[in-house]
């Protein structure tokens, strides 16, 4: 019997800040996992649907399924993360996507476990766009980044994956080993809006 | 890993999980030039293969285990169920297994010092608490934590190529692994490495250096002329790639690439480093300074 247990830890311990009209927080019940296409991607693309209950993203859009438990970003034309959320924001509560396995969506696709990969974080309140704009390369109007777009930049040299969720609210998925320089970048963003 | 050219272009290892399944590593400088290199090959060369690949660098925290006592460290926080004993599991051996009561993890026994060595990964959220656990565990055998000062030393002590060797100029015949590329099938780098300029009588091989008083000190860019020859750029026969003081042999060695190495064991040469002034004479080496037949990492 092995006499040592491990504590599980996220990349930013859960993280929780309000900057004026703006929250930051670490979104950290949230599994991810990417699913690249075989060659022969027509198994897969059925599987997806009627087991996640989504389509399969244009790269740079994202889907939901009707019950909103799984999020499927579209990264590259045969690849897309998967996001789901997870019942307890508890780091240990994320585990394997039961119901990919179960469907069998394993046997003709790739599936990652990426969920440790990524520090997660939420910016929601009316500064977060005026934030991120100053550390964004991409055009973040809603006309050209509307609601569900999803993409890869950098923000600081860091790399990013930005989702739009609502008019002002984002997820941004940056590197697990540099997580506190992106939450510092970020906030000194959002200080520099709101002082 | 060749490049079309036939020239080194990294060093790492690769683990096959299941029949479709490889984990492959690449050293930390490279890893972006690596992925980039396998993507142009998955999309361009062959876009009829079925494969994808994705980066887990950030998944997962990986610790390399290394010394006499890395198996009786490692039965401590590997569950049971998973044997690791040199039977089950052995030199070269790779797997799933569970640490500390179920959590998922990895075990791959590869060895860059050469000592009895393992890598085991677990998910980056445990990536903390595995350090501490190891320790934990590691304190009866006097475990302590090393780092890449200290593995140099041991590479070299036993011979391992890495990025002074793997400089842009160098084959896989001038490190000594020529066997490792196929003359049975192609593979990327094959066929250019066999040009006639880098298949001479003259090619350069790398092999160890000892210093002939061993109270004198090596120094890495010293290049190697025979005995009687000047320090001319038409003498040089090679140069020092890599070199350390070594404690378990009590004195400096050092790696390096000299014309016909292997041939030469035992012939004294002059490394001759004007830069700072010193010309050293040094012996050719098997490269294997420890352990050469390998009992160490397979025991």
């Amino acid at each position: 019997v092995v006499d040592f247990t491990l504590q599980a830890q996220t990349p930013l311990r859960g993280y929780y800040k309000q900057f004026g009209d703006t929250s930051v927080r670490e979104s950290s019940g949230i599994a991810i996992y990417s699913i690249g296409l075989a060659l022969d991607s027509e198994p897969a693309l059925i599987k997806i649907k009627s087991s996640l209950g989504a389509d399969w993203p244009e790269t740079g859009s994202s889907t939901n399924s009707s019950d909103g438990a799984y999020r499927l970003l579209g990264l590259q034309s045969d690849q897309v993360f998967v996001l789901v959320s997870t019942p307890s924001a508890n780091a240990e509560q994320v585990n394997k996507l039961p119901n990919l396995g179960k469907s069998g969506l394993d046997k003709c696709a790739y599936i990652t476990d990426q969920s440790d990969s990524w520090a997660t974080l939420q910016i929601d309140g009316a500064s977060a766009t005026l934030a991120l704009e100053r550390m964004c390369p991409i055009d973040l109007h809603t006309t050209v980044f509307g609601i569900g777009q999803v993409t890869r930049t950098s923000m600081e040299h860091l790399a990013v994956i930005i989702l739009r969720e609502a008019d002002n609210r984002y997820l941004l998925m940056s590197p697990t080993s540099s997580a506190n320089s992106f939450q510092h970048a970020v906030e000194t963003s959002l200080r520099n809006v709101i002082e | 890993m060749l490049r079309e050219d036939g020239i080194l272009m990294d060093d790492g290892t690769t683990a096959r999980l299941d029949e479709h399944h490889y984990v492959m590593t690449t050293t930390t400088a490279n890893a972006v030039s690596v992925f980039r290199h396998l993507e142009f090959c998955r999309q361009c060369l062959w876009p009829g293969l079925d494969v994808q690949l994705i980066s887990v660098t950030e998944q997962w925290a990986q610790y390399a285990v290394a010394g006499p006592n890395a198996r009786k460290l490692l039965q401590k926080v590997v569950d049971t169920d998973y044997p690791i004993d040199n039977e089950s599991f052995p030199f070269m051996g790779c797997g799933n297994i569970t640490v500390c009561g179920g959590i998922a993890g990895r075990l791959f026994r590869i060895s860059f010092s050469g000592e009895l060595a393992y890598e085991i990964a677990v998910p980056t959220r445990y990536g903390n608490s595995m350090m501490e656990a190891l320790l934990q565990a590691g304190a009866e055998f006097d475990a302590v934590p090393y780092g890449t000062e200290a593995l140099g030393v041991m590479r070299i002590e036993k011979g391992h190529a890495a990025g002074n060797e793997l400089n842009g100029q160098t084959t896989a015949a001038n490190i000594g692994l020529g066997r490792m590329v196929s003359k049975k099938k192609d593979s990327i780098g094959n066929t250019l490495s066999e040009r006639e300029g880098m298949n001479t009588e003259n090619n350069l091989a790398l092999v160890g250096f000892k210093p002939v008083n061993p109270d004198s000190t090596l120094s890495a860019g010293a290049h190697f002329v025979s005995k009687g020859n000047a320090a001319t750029t038409e003498n040089d026969e090679g140069w020092m790639t890599s070199v350390a003081f070594s404690p378990s042999l009590d004195c400096s060695i050092g790696l390096g690439f000299i014309q016909r190495g292997q041939d030469r064991l035992g012939e004294i040469v002059d490394a001759a480093d004007p830069l700072r002034g010193k010309s050293t004479s040094v012996e050719i080496v098997s490269p294997h300074f420890i352990d050469p037949d390998g009992e160490r990492l397979r025991g």
